[in-house]
């Protein structure tokens, strides 16, 4: 039976399609099946190249863990901002909506602004994107996420500016879920991110060329 | 009607057409009770018990989504420490950091992008994905030679 019940949580929403599920929901989850395949590649890539730098600087040299860690706890905490921003629209309870839709991009900015800083202080010590494989690797994956996090921010700056009009209620809360889910997406690609590359890659140092080169590191 | 726990039991330990043990047909071993076996019911009650937590979110509550979220703060507070312990850990610190990572992602897609309340054909659609991902992942590592490298060979 295909019907629209509306209901207060749009999880229980039965959409009038064949699957029962919204065409908007459900293509938001292929785009971002497919958006794993694309940050997929560029850590596959990154792995791919890992220790392979012969000049530097090297990831154990620049890679700075503790403000990584805070900025990877802020983004954790926009996704459960997010998430509160979504129950409270679902709720119909709207102030709390907009302030944690705010709280959101605030936290998104925050974010990047910590990226913005670790681009600078890796350039001034001399880790560019043409200096090594590390920096090429480096800044195209953390590149092309920051400027996920920055269209997400755009986005939710956009849906509070709906909000402040009037436009975003429980009636259209699959436009913040929508929202949502892009922004979850976000924050789970920096989950592995944040493992692969500083964590376990921290350590990564000089790559070892050819046999000579690998005697000579070995000789000191 | 017979939980899974007891079913497997059954299966191995009584009398049931040509199983391992032909035991005598006694009335412990009819199908009643229902939850009869080395665990009685405590394998249906956990199931029953983590269904009725993780489902909280069909109509989750701004707690609920908190306490996951302290979830993942732990879980990555968890991590940033057993990365000071990288020398202790040996071997084990990269498969216990991909863990760790394997667990918040579930989470961060089970509960706050709603998979857990969601339609299955939703969790099927992004697995695919991510299955085809992890594949094509493995298939460049291996053919670049960084899962098995080839031998250093002396000069």
């Amino acid at each position: 039976m295909a019907q629209a019940a509306v209901v207060q949580d749009s999880h229980d929403e039965i959409a009038d399609t064949n699957t029962g599920i919204s065409n908007r929901k459900l293509l938001m989850w292929v785009f971002l099946a497919s958006d794993c395949l694309f940050f997929g590649s560029f850590i596959a890539t990154y792995l791919v190249y890992r220790n392979e730098s012969v000049v530097g600087p090297y990831p154990n040299e620049v890679l700075d863990i503790p403000i990584t860690s805070v900025s990877t706890f802020v983004l954790l905490m926009s996704s459960l901002a997010m998430v509160l921003a979504l129950n409270y629209l679902q709720k119909d309870r709207l102030g709390l909506t907009r302030f944690w839709i705010l709280a959101v991009a605030a936290l998104g900015l925050v974010f990047l602004g910590f990226q913005v800083v670790e681009f600078m202080t890796f350039v001034s010590e001399g880790l560019t994107i043409h200096q090594n494989l590390f920096g090429t690797t480096f800044f195209i994956l953390t590149g092309f996420h920051g400027l996920h996090v920055f269209v997400g921010v755009l986005w939710l700056l956009g849906m509070a500016f709906a909000h402040f009009k009037g436009s975003l209620t429980s009636r259209s809360s699959e436009d913040l879920e929508m929202a949502g889910l892009y922004w979850h997406f976000v924050d789970i690609v920096w989950i592995v991110i944040f493992t692969v590359i500083y964590l376990i890659g921290f350590s990564d140092g000089e790559g070892i060329e050819t046999i000579e080169h690998a005697a000579t590191i070995i000789g000191g | 009607m017979a939980n899974p726990i007891s079913k497997a039991w059954r299966k191995l330990f009584y009398h049931d057409g040509d199983r391992y043990f032909l035991l005598p047909q006694v009335a412990s071993a009819q199908p009643e009770p229902p939850n009869e076996g080395p665990f009685g019911d405590a394998g249906p009650r956990a199931v029953s018990w983590f269904t009725r937590i993780t489902f909280g979110g069909r109509h989750a509550t701004p707690f609920f989504y908190t306490v996951i979220g302290i979830i993942l703060a732990v879980l990555t507070l968890l991590e940033v420490w057993l990365f000071t312990l990288d020398d202790l850990l040996g071997a084990t610190f990269v498969p216990l950091m991909l863990f760790l990572a394997l667990a918040k992602f579930i989470v961060v897609v089970a509960f706050f992008m709603h998979l857990r309340f969601d339609k299955n054909l939703l969790t099927l659609v992004f697995s695919s994905g991510f299955v085809i991902a992890i594949a094509v992942f493995m298939i460049l590592l291996t053919v670049q030679g960084k899962v098995a490298p080839d031998p250093v060979i002396a000069p």
